[in-house]
C-alpha cells in the first residue's frame, strides 16, 4: 500500500510540473530568437575590443570584424523571427489547457500499466543483511547457514562457528561441508567424540560410501576412545571390505553382530555385508573370472540377503570384491585431500607417535604405510614400511602381507 | 521496496521522456509558447525520475539484494564496496541506465542553464534529446531491465568480471559514456537547426561548451581504458587498434574536429552546413559504438551483451536517429545560409585542414574497423585488420596534421601571411631539430622515422608555447608588460595552447614506447637475475598470497639499478573466489625514464623456474599525461567567460536597433 501511495505522490508531482505551464495564462515576453541573436552580436563586438586591447588583434584586423558584424547585427535587426521561418505554422489546437488535462490522464495510466506489466510491486527489498539478521523463527535454515558462513568468512578462526554449522550441513546433505567444518572444529577446539563421529560420518558420505583414509583413521580413533562402539566398527569393517581384505571384513562384521542389541535396526544391514562377502568368497574361489561388474559401495542390495541361502548363479555373482574400483578410491582420496590435509596430518602425526612408543602393532605400521603413501609422502612411507619390516621380522604371514600392500602402492621395498 | 520504486521512477521517467518529445516539439511548429514550455520542467523532472532510478539500483548492488536479477548476476557479497558500486554500471542493464541518466544529465543541463536560449530552439532541442532518451527507454524496459525481480531468491550473486574489478575500469565507463552521449547535444542542436530552418547566431556558442565538455570526458574515458589495458592486460601496450577501442577513438576524432569547425562557426558564421553534418556524424558514431559494443557483434571484454535481440534494437535505434538525421539534413541543408568568405592561407583555410585529415583520419579507423566485420558477415573469411593497417594510413594522416598544427594559432582570420607565421615558429623548428640529434645519438637502433616523429612531437610542444609567447609579446616587451599581457589572455587562449602542448607530448610518449621499447621473455630459477634496459633484475621467488576475494601467486622481484636498489616488484597471477577466473597483474615501476613492466608467466614444470616477460617501455608515461594534459585544458577553455552565451537584455523592440548604434 505504501509503495502505492509513493507512486502516486510521485506521478502526481511530476504531471503538476509538467503541466504547470501549459495551464499558465497567456504566455509573457520570453527571448524571442531575434533577440537572442542581437545579444550575441552585441557579445561579440564587445568581444573584438578587448581583444584589440589586449593585442590578440590589430587595429585593421578589429576594424574589419567590427564592420562585418555590424552588418549581421543590421541584418538581422530587421529581421523578424516569423518572416525567418521557413515552415509554416501548425494550427493551435488543441489548447494548452487540454493538453495539460491529458497529460494528467494518460501519464499516470501509461506508467501503471507498464509497471504492471514488468514490476513485482508486492515483492519486497531483500537486503542480504535484512535477510541475515531477521528472527530465527522468521529465517529459513538457509538463511541462517549463509549469515554463520558470512561470519565465518570474516573470522575462520572461530572454532564455535565450525562446531554450530557442521551438524547443520550434514543434515542438509552437504557432506562437503560438513566434513569440512568439522575437521575445522576438530582443529580448533580439540577432538570429542560427537566431533569425531561427526567428521567420520561427513566424509564417508561426501565420498559416496568409500570410507578413505581420514575417515577411516577417525573411526580407529573413536575406537580407540570406546572401545566396543558398534558404528566404528562396522565403518572399519567396511573399510576392510573396501581394502578386498574379506576375511578381516567378514570377522569384523559378525564380531559386531555378535554383541549387537536384540533391536537394533542396523542388524539387517550388517547381515547383509556378511552375506556380500560370503557371496563374493564363492566367487573367487570358483574362480570366475568374468568381466567385473561394479556395485554401489557400502550400498545395500537386497539382492545381497538372499545370496547368503542360496547358491550363488555365476551371472549374479561378482569377480571381483564389491566397491569402488582403485581409481573412484583414487579419485576420492584426490577430491578430499585438500580440505582435510590439515586433519588427515595429525591423525597420522598422533599414529607415528604412537607406534614410536608401542613398534610392535602391526596393524598401526600397515595403516600409517597406507596413509603416508596416500598422502603422497614416499619416502616416510618407505621409512615406516621399513620399521614395519621389523615387527614383523620371522613372521612369514606378516611378510606376505606387507609385500603385498609395497608392491599394490608401489613402494621401493 | 526500493528497488520497485526505483523501477517505477524509470519507467515514469520513459513516460515523461515521451511527453518531452511531443509536446515541446508541437508548440515550436504550432508556434504556442506555452507548450515550448514544458521542455523545460520535462527535461529536469526527467533527470531526477531517472536519477532515483539509478540510485535505488545502486542501492540493490550496495545492500547485495539479491532478489534482483541483474545483481545476482553481477555482484557478490563479498566484493568490496566500491566494486559493488562499480558492478552497477560493469553489466549491459546498469551500464544503458547510466547512459540514459547522462542522456537526462546533459539535456537537464540545457534546460537549467538555457535560459538565454531562444524558446523555440530550446523547446526543439530538448525535444530531440528526450527522443533519444525515449528510444533507449524503451529500450532498456523491453530487452535490458535492470529492475526485474527472482522469484527464488539465491543466497549471493555469480560476481563481478574480475578483470573489470580495479580502479581505473571503475572510472572508465561513466566518463566514455559522458563522452559519447554528450555529444547527444551536438546532435541534438543540429537537428533543432534543421527543423527551424535557420541557425541562430548563438548555436555554434551554444555547440562549442557542450561539445567540449563532452570531447574531455572521451578524452579522459578512453585514456583511462589505455591505461587499464596497459597495466591490467599484461601485454605490455597501451592502443591495441582493438575494434572496441577503435569504437570510442572514431566519435573522439570527429568530436576534436567538430570542435574545430564550431570555432569557424562562432567567429565567422562560415562552414554551418559542415558543422551540422559534423554533429550528425559524431554522435553517430558513438551510437555506432554502443552497436558495436553490445550487439554481440564484437568479441571482447566489453562486449557483455551478447544478444542478437538486443543488436538488433541498437541497430533500429541507430538507423532510425542516423538515417533520419541525415535525411533531415539533405532536405534542409541548402536552406542554410552561408556567411563569410576566406582565402585558403587563413585561420578559417588552417581549420579545415583540421577537419579534412581528422574526417579522413576517421574514415580510415571505420573502414578498418567495419571491413573486416563485414566481410566475416558477407563471406564468413575472418581476417585481422592490425596495427600494420593503422599505421599505414592513420599515421601518414596524422603527421601533416601535426606540422600544420601550430601554424593554425598563429594564422590570422579571414587571410595570413605563411612566411611570416614560419619565421615565428622558426624557435619550434630548431629545438625540433636539436630533439631528432639528440634521439639519434641515444639511440642507435629504431625505425629510421622515429627520431623524425619525435622531433615532430617536440615541435607541436614548443610551438604550442611560442604561440603563447608571442601573445604575451615575449622577447619584444618589457617584464611588466608580458607580466600583464599573460594575466589578460582569455583563458580560452591558454586552454588551445594547452591542449596543442598536450598533443605534443602524447606524440613524444608513442613514439618512444613504439620505436624503442625492449622486450624480454626468459625463465628464471629464485635467485636468477636478469638485465633489462640498465636495470638488474633479481628473482626471489613466488609466495601464495590472500586477497580480500582472490589468491594470488605473488613473485617478488628486487631491481636494482648501477648497484644501488631501487624497488620491489611484485607481478602476480590471481585467481577469483568468484567467479573463479584467472588475471596477471603485471608488476610495474614507473620512473620518467620509462616503465620497467613484468609479468610472471606459468611455471616451468622440470626445474622449479617460472617465465618471465620483462618490458622497458620508455616514456609511456607521456600517453597519459598528454591526454590529462588534454582534459585540463579542455577544462580551462570551458571556464572561459567568453563561452557564456550573452543574455538577451529584455528591452523592448524599437529600442534595440538604437542601442546597438549607441554601442557602435
Amino acid at each position: 500500500m505504501i509503495l502505492w501511495i509513493a507512486f502516486a505522490v510521485v506521478a502526481a508531482a511530476a504531471i503538476a510540473v509538467l503541466a504547470r505551464p501549459l495551464l499558465a495564462e497567456q504566455h509573457g515576453m520570453t527571448a524571442s530568437a531575434q533577440e537572442a541573436d542581437l545579444a550575441v552580436y552585441r557579445d561579440q563586438l564587445a568581444e573584438i575590443d578587448a581583444d584589440r586591447d589586449r593585442g590578440l588583434i590589430d587595429a585593421a584586423e578589429a576594424e574589419s570584424a567590427r564592420t562585418e558584424l555590424a552588418r549581421r547585427l543590421l541584418q538581422r535587426s530587421e529581421q523578424s523571427d516569423d518572416a525567418a521561418q521557413s515552415v509554416a505554422a501548425l494550427p493551435k489546437f488543441p489548447s494548452p489547457a487540454t493538453i495539460a488535462y491529458a497529460t494528467a490522464a494518460t501519464v499516470p495510466i501509461l506508467a501503471i500499466a507498464i509497471y504492471l506489466a514488468l514490476g513485482s510491486p508486492s515483492m519486497p527489498g531483500m537486503p542480504q543483511s535484512a535477510r541475515l539478521h531477521q528472527s530465527p523463527e522468521q529465517a529459513g535454515v538457509e538463511e541462517l547457514v549463509a549469515k554463520v558462513e558470512a561470519q565465518l568468512r570474516e573470522t575462520p578462526e572461530d572454532g564455535r562457528g565450525w562446531d554450530a554449522i557442521a551438524p547443520v550441513y550434514l543434515r542438509l546433505r552437504r557432506f562437503g561441508d560438513a566434513s569440512k567444518a568439522f575437521s575445522q572444529s576438530i582443529r580448533l577446539l580439540g577432538e570429542t567424540p560427537r566431533r569425531l563421529r561427526g567428521f567420520a560420518e561427513s566424509t564417508v558420505l561426501a565420498n559416496n560410501g568409500i570410507v578413505i583414509e581420514p575417515a577411516r583413521l577417525a573411526y580407529q580413533q573413536i575406537l580407540t576412545n570406546e572401545p566396543g562402539d558398534h558404528e566404528a566398527r562396522f565403518w572399519l569393517s567396511m573399510a576392510d571390505e573396501q581394502e578386498g581384505m574379506l576375511e578381516a571384513a567378514d570377522k569384523g562384521y559378525r564380531a559386531v553382530l555378535a554383541d549387537a542389541p536384540e533391536d537394533a535396526p542396523w542388524k539387517s544391514v550388517v547381515e547383509a555385508r556378511i552375506a556380500s562377502i560370503a557371496a563374493q568368497r564363492t566367487a573367487e574361489t570358483s574362480g570366475s573370472d568374468r568381466p567385473a561388474s561394479q556395485k554401489p559401495a557400502g550400498g545395500q542390495n537386497p539382492a545381497d540377503g538372499d545370496a547368503s541361502t542360496q547358491p550363488v548363479p555365476p551371472a549374479a555373482s561378482d569377480a571381483k570384491p564389491p566397491g569402488p574400483t582403485s581409481e573412484d578410491i583414487a579419485a576420492a582420496r584426490e577430491l578430499s585431500k585438500d580440505d582435510q590435509q590439515a586433519f588427515i596430518n595429525a591423525m597420522v602425526e598422533r599414529l607415528a607417535d604412537k607406534l614410536e612408543k608401542d613398534p610392535d602393532d602391526f596393524d598401526g605400521w600397515l595403516r600409517l604405510v597406507r596413509a603416508y603413501s596416500v598422502l603422497g609422502r614416499r619416502d616416510d612411507a618407505d621409512r615406516a614400511l621399513v620399521s614395519a619390516r621389523k615387527s614383523a621380522e620371522g613372521n612369514s604371514d606378516r611378510n606376505a602381507r606387507l609385500d603385498a600392500l609395497a608392491s599394490e602402492l608401489g613402494l621401493g621395498i | 521496496m526500493i528497488v520497485e520504486f526505483g523501477h517505477f521512477a524509470l519507467v515514469l521517467a520513459v513516460v515523461v521522456a515521451l511527453f518531452q518529445t511531443v509536446v515541446p516539439l508541437w508548440g515550436t511548429l504550432s508556434r504556442e509558447p506555452r507548450l515550448m514550455e514544458t521542455a523545460k520542467p520535462a527535461a529536469i523532472v526527467q533527470l531526477l525520475l531517472l536519477l532515483v532510478a539509478f540510485l535505488a539500483l545502486t542501492h540493490a548492488y550496495v545492500t547485495s539484494d539479491f532478489s534482483v536479477a541483474n545483481v545476482v548476476a553481477n555482484s557478490h557479497s563479498t566484493k568490496p564496496l566500491i566494486y559493488r558500486i562499480s558492478g552497477v554500471w560493469g553489466n549491459h542493464e546498469g551500464s544503458m541506465l547510466l547512459w540514459v541518466l547522462i542522456l537526462a544529465a546533459f539535456g537537464a543541463a540545457v534546460a537549467i542553464f538555457g535560459n538565454n536560449l531562444p524558446l523555440s530552439l530550446r523547446a526543439n532541442v530538448l525535444s530531440v534529446q528526450a527522443s533519444i532518451a525515449l528510444a533507449f527507454g524503451v529500450f532498456i524496459l523491453a530487452t535490458s531491465n535492470p529492475f526485474l525481480r527472482l522469484e527464488d531468491v539465491p543466497i549471493d550473486g555469480r560476481g563481478l568480471n574480475p578483470i573489470l574489478q580495479d580502479p581505473a575500469l571503475a572510472f572508465h565507463p561513466p566518463f566514455l559514456y559522458a563522452g559519447y552521449v554528450g555529444f547527444s547535444i551536438a546532435f541534438s542542436f543540429a537537428i533543432a537547426a534543421l527543423i527551424e530552418g535557420r541557425i541562430d547566431a548563438a548555436w555554434a556558442r551554444w555547440v562549442r561548451p557542450w561539445t567540449l565538455a563532452a570531447w574531455m570526458c572521451l578524452t579522459l574515458g578512453i585514456a583511462m581504458g589505455s591505461w587499464w589495458a596497459y597495466y591490467e592486460l599484461g601485454w605490455g601496450g597501451w592502443w591495441f587498434w582493438d575494434p572496441v577501442e577503435n569504437a570510442s577513438f572514431m566519435p573522439w576524432l570527429a568530436g576534436t574536429a567538430l570542435l574545430h569547425s564550431a570555432l569557424v562557426m562562432e567567429k565567422r558564421e562560415t562552414l554551418k552546413v559542415w558543422t551540422i553534418l559534423l554533429a550528425i556524424l559524431t554522435f553517430s558514431l558513438s551510437l555506432m559504438g554502443a552497436f558495436l559494443v553490445r550487439s554481440g557483434v564484437l568479441t571482447s571484454v566489453h562486449a557483455f551483451a551478447v544478444d542478437p535481440e538486443r543488436g538488433v534494437a541498437i541497430l533500429a535505434i541507430m538507423t532510425i536517429f542516423v538515417g533520419g538525421g541525415l535525411a533531415l539534413f539533405a532536405l534542409r541543408a541548402g536552406e542554410l545560409r552561408q556567411g563569410g568568405l576566406f582565402a585558403p592561407i587563413s585561420r578559417e583555410g588552417a581549420l579545415v585542414l583540421n577537419n579534412v585529415l581528422l574526417t579522413t583520419a576517421t574514415a580510415t579507423v571505420f573502414v578498418g574497423t567495419l571491413y573486416p566485420l563485414l566481410l566475416e558477415g558477407l563471406t564468413g573469411a575472418k581476417i585481422s585488420v592490425g596495427p600494420p593497417y593503422f599505421n599505414l594510413t592513420f599515421v601518414p594522416l596524422m603527421v601533416p596534421l601535426l606540422i600544420a598544427l601550430p601554424f593554425g594559432p598563429f594564422l590570422p582570420w579571414k587571410r595570413g601571411d605563411i612566411v611570416a607565421v614560419s619565421q615565428r615558429l622558426i624557435w619550434a623548428a630548431v629545438l625540433a631539430l636539436v630533439a631528432m640529434v639528440a634521439t639519434m645519438a641515444l639511440s642507435q637502433r629504431g625505425p629510421w622515422l622515429a627520431p623524425i616523429m619525435m622531433a615532430v612531437g617536440v615541435y607541436v610542444m614548443a610551438g604550442a608555447v611560442q604561440e603563447l609567447a608571442y601573445r604575451a609579446k615575449i622577447g619584444s616587451a618589457g617584464r611588466d608588460e608580458i607580466l600583464r599581457r599573460l594575466r589578460n589572455l582569455p583563458r580560452s587562449i591558454y586552454g588551445t595552447t594547452l591542449a596543442h602542448f598536450g598533443v605534443g607530448v602524447m606524440v613524444v610518449g608513442i613514439v618512444a614506447t613504439s620505436a624503442y621499447q625492449t622486450e624480454k621473455v626468459l625463465v628464471l630459477k629464485p635467485g636468477d637475475t636478469a638485465e633489462v634496459a640498465g636495470y638488474t633484475l633479481t628473482f626471489k621467488g613466488v609466495a601464495p598470497h590472500k586477497g580480500p576475494n582472490f589468491r594470488e601467486q605473488l613473485g617478488t622481484i628486487e631491481v636494482m639499478r648501477d648497484g644501488t636498489p631501487i624497488t620491489t616488484l611484485h607481478p602476480s597471477k590471481r585467481i577469483y573466489d568468484s567467479p573463479p577466473q584467472p588475471t596477471s597483474e603485471a608488476g610495474i615501476h614507473a620512473s620518467w625514464r620509462g616503465d620497467l613492466y613484468t609479468v610472471l608467466g606459468d611455471a616451468q614444470e622440470e626445474d622449479g623456474g617460472y617465465a618471465f616477460r620483462f618490458y622497458f617501455n620508455p616514456l609511456v608515461r607521456l600517453i597519459w599525461l598528454g591526454a590529462l594534459i588534454m582534459f585540463i585544458a579542455g577544462g580551462v577553455s570551458l571556464s572561459d567567460r567568453r563561452l557564456r552565451v550573452g543574455a538577451p537584455k529584455r528591452t523592448s523592440r524599437a529600442e534595440t536597433p538604437a542601442g546597438v548604434v549607441a554601442a557602435e
